[in-house]
């Protein structure tokens, strides 16, 4: 059995910010300057009330055609780092509140900005092995929630919300193949403290307790390093080369970050999608966020060969590559 | 470029500033150089990059560098200063 993405949905909240509430908040920002390294001209803001759940659940709603559609999902993986609690899982609850089957395995998937690329891998292998038959991935974040509205590394980069993705089986060899790594030296560079059982006491650095800390420089030389390794560790895994690849889809970090790996890999603009001008950094759901409108406005085709890039917080870091049929 | 010398490193940094007529120096650093921020030290870290043919992304100690002298020092460990 082989595994395919069958159908892309996603959700982002009513609520936007530009550069005038950035001002706002805090007028000694060169917005113009910030605007003009993150590429960032708009973000949503999930609603005080509004949880990762909330936004998932919205997400898959959108995604089912048939009531028979939903009724045949055996798996559910939420990938979040803004769960409703620290237990139970999230995927739980949204099991739930779907309405989905109870002989449904459901988990989530702790992971950041790689975290698609970490579900897409987990959802293929568990249809491959007919473990599962028809599995919803979705990908939901609130990071806003955690970020203090005086941070000026990460409040104009980091938006919220929600992918829905169905993966089933398929005759063809559609998933992968994929990179991953793993370099836990880089996990205090973006971190929220105080967010689980360890309790640090507070410094002076600017990582406050409960908000979310963003070391801009190391992450971004960490992305500038990394990433491009990962995608030449991949073409030669897949036997492929640059040219073989139609579309390039990169986790939608930040302009500085896109256009330097774009200029370190030499990848030409008619080969990449980005989308973080009017949409902002919504970690783990950047990804089938950017591939659903790539393909809406015609540019990722059927039959089309993508990689797909995922990077961030941990250090975590995947891709993989997709014979796009949705 | 193969290297640098430590004038074109402080050149590059110079060119990150708005204000043409900011004074940079190898003692120059992010507390003494009122509009050296984060923004403005990542475009530094993308001028070497691109400077080095992509050699500078490797450098760890780039990213935590808070001087002139600091971002030389790094280099030199990476034999990419010139002389």
């Amino acid at each position: 059995m082989k595994a395919a993405i069958s159908r892309i949905e996603y959700y982002l909240p009513l609520k936007t910010e530009t550069a005038a509430d950035l001002l706002h908040d805090n007028p000694d920002w060169r917005t113009e300057d910030i605007e003009k390294k993150t590429g960032i001209k708009k973000r949503y803001i999930s609603a005080s009330t509004e949880t990762a759940v909330d936004m998932a659940v919205k997400a898959a709603v959108k995604l089912f055609a048939t009531e028979e559609e939903k009724n045949a999902i055996d798996c559910l993986i939420l990938v979040t780092q803004s769960p409703d609690y620290v237990l139970p899982a999230s995927a739980c609850i949204v099991q739930e509140q779907l309405g989905l089957k109870k002989n449904c395995l459901g988990f989530d998937v702790n992971q950041g900005c790689s975290g698609f690329i970490v579900g897409l891998a987990l959802a293929a292998s568990l249809v491959e092995s007919k473990t599962a038959g028809t599995v919803l991935l979705l990908c939901s974040e609130t990071y806003t929630k955690y970020i203090d509205k005086h941070d000026r590394t990460s409040r104009p980069v980091f938006s919220d919300g929600a992918s829905a993705i169905l993966v089933t089986g398929s005759t063809e060899d559609n998933i992968g193949p994929f990179d991953f790594g793993t370099d836990g030296t880089g996990a205090a560079n973006l971190i929220v403290k105080n967010s689980g059982a360890r309790h640090e006491s507070e410094n002076n650095d600017g990582n406050t307790a409960g908000h979310l800390f963003m070391n801009g420089s190391e992450v971004f030389m960490f992305t500038m390093d990394m990433v491009p390794k990962s995608v030449s560790a991949l073409l030669s895994a897949s036997g492929k080369s640059m040219g073989d690849i139609d579309l390039f889809i990169f986790h939608q970090a930040s302009f500085l970050v896109l256009s330097n790996i774009q200029r370190r890999l030499q990848i030409p603009d008619n080969k990449i999608f980005n989308n973080i001008e009017n949409i902002g950094n919504t970690v783990s759901a950047t990804i089938p966020i950017a591939l659903k409108q790539a393909a809406d406005a015609g540019i990722a085709k059927k039959g089309h060969t993508i990689m797909l890039v995922g990077f961030g917080v941990g250090y975590s870091w995947g891709s993989c590559i997709i014979k796009y049929n949705s | 470029m193969e290297k640098l010398t430590r004038e074109q490193v402080i050149q590059i940094v110079k060119k990150q500033f708005e204000d043409a007529q900011v004074v940079i120096a190898e003692d120059s650093s992010m507390d003494t150089v009122q509009d050296w921020d984060s923004l403005v030290h990542l475009g530094i870290l993308v001028a070497l990059d691109v400077e080095l043919d992509g050699r500078a992304a490797s450098i760890k100690k780039l990213a935590g560098s808070r001087s002139v002298k600091e971002i030389i020092d790094a280099l030199n460990e990476n034999q990419l200063i010139a002389g």
